[in-house]
């Protein structure tokens, strides 16, 4: 019987501290990679690193993915957020979706009116400025005008009536989509262009670490020939 | 034994009660093997991996009226003949304002103004058409 009290007082000892490192462990690990584990309101979560140093936020994300619809219809708040963030206005895709709504731009969970938000008193009070010259034409970017603007350290806001994400986005080739994504770069020798794409990320499949891959790969796209273009527009600190 | 037992039942109900929640709690919380984060996945991970983005064909953003598309675009051709100069205007980008410059001769200025809007005109603009233009 002795032995038997022993064991137990060795459990108590031993296993509780043992439990409480582990949920400790656990809870330390969520709290430091998710930005807002407390759901829908006001976002907080600082972006993630995309190619090339630039600041980037992914749609998928599980802070704000079931916010307002972010995860399925939210290309348009995620470039917006990727777009400020760029210039020093840290704002999250929650943060961005809250200001699109309150103001007009995005129907509560669904189509984002990007041009008229870019465009906008709420944009400009943010103290960024838009230029309006679409560099699209011919349905394709035009590389040299947009390289002038990029030179300049601006960024461009694009959107596209049909997007393919590429054999790098993780979704099905044949899927095309209607979107919003910010280009970052443009090759004039190549005809292509790459860009901070909201909907290009991944999850490592470790379901504990979804939500906060905030880093993307960048892709490279032909600036004619693979995306039904909308406009592109640069836009600048002023 | 069976004494002893009733006389220390509550030491052994609460050693059954922390073996039965340490065992619970490796499957409810796995002790990660190391404290360190997992660094972010930059290329297309070897296993499938969960995303929650547009899986359809879904319209995501408004479409722009063909008019203003067509404006917009003709400030670009605009933008890559620039600087451009008139006979008593011309025409500049000013890329730390992301707007046009029009500088009109003050020595001929209804004249200059009006050669600015007959430029202008020949691209189907006007002043009004643009969002940041400045007429010096």
């Amino acid at each position: 019987m002795n032995k038997l009290i022993a064991l137990a007082v060795f459990l108590i000892l031993v296993g509780l501290p043992g439990m409480v490192h582990a949920q400790t462990v656990t809870s330390t690990s969520v709290t430091t990679k998710v930005g807002n584990p407390t759901g829908p309101g006001p976002g907080t979560a600082p972006p993630g690193q995309g190619p090339s140093g630039f600041k980037y936020y992914c749609q998928g994300n599980k802070d704000w993915v079931n916010y307002d619809n972010i995860g399925q219809e939210g290309c348009g708040p995620t470039a917006f957020a990727i777009a400020v963030s760029n210039f020093g206005v840290i704002m999250d895709p929650k943060q961005v979706d809250d200001a699109l709504v309150a103001n007009g731009f995005r129907s509560g969970g669904g189509v984002t009116n990007a041009k008229a938000a870019l465009f906008s008193d709420w944009f400009s009070k943010l103290g960024l400025a838009p230029s309006d010259v679409d560099l699209v034409s011919g349905n394709a970017l035009d590389v040299q005008t947009a390289k002038k603007f990029l030179d300049q350290g601006y960024l461009i806001l694009a959107a596209a009536n049909r997007y393919h994400c590429g054999a790098g986005c993780g979704l099905p080739n044949d899927v095309w989509f209607n979107h919003v994504f910010v280009i970052n770069s443009v090759d004039t020798s190549t005809n292509t262009f790459t860009v901070l794409d909201p909907s290009n990320c991944y999850y490592s499949g470790n379901a504990q670490y979804q939500g906060n891959v905030q880093a993307s790969t960048g892709q490279t796209h032909p600036a004619a020939g693979e995306i039904d273009w909308f406009y592109a527009y640069a836009y600048k600190k002023k | 034994m069976i004494e002893e037992i009733k006389k220390y039942w509550i030491y052994i109900l609460v050693s059954v009660v922390v073996l039965f929640v340490m065992i619970s709690s490796l499957f409810i919380h796995p002790v990660p093997k190391s404290n360190s984060p997992k660094p972010p996945v930059y290329s297309t991970p070897v296993s499938s991996p969960i995303i929650s983005t547009p899986q359809n064909d879904g319209v995501y953003v408004t479409p722009p009226d063909p008019n203003e598309i067509a404006k917009d675009q003709a400030k670009k051709v605009i933008f890559n003949k620039l600087p451009y100069y008139g006979q008593n205007f011309s025409v500049s980008y000013d890329f730390s304002k992301a707007g046009f410059t029009a500088t009109i001769n003050p020595t001929n200025h209804a004249q200059g103004l009006q050669e600015l809007n007959q430029f202008l005109s020949s691209y189907n603009l006007t002043t009004a058409d643009f969002n940041n233009l400045v007429i010096k």
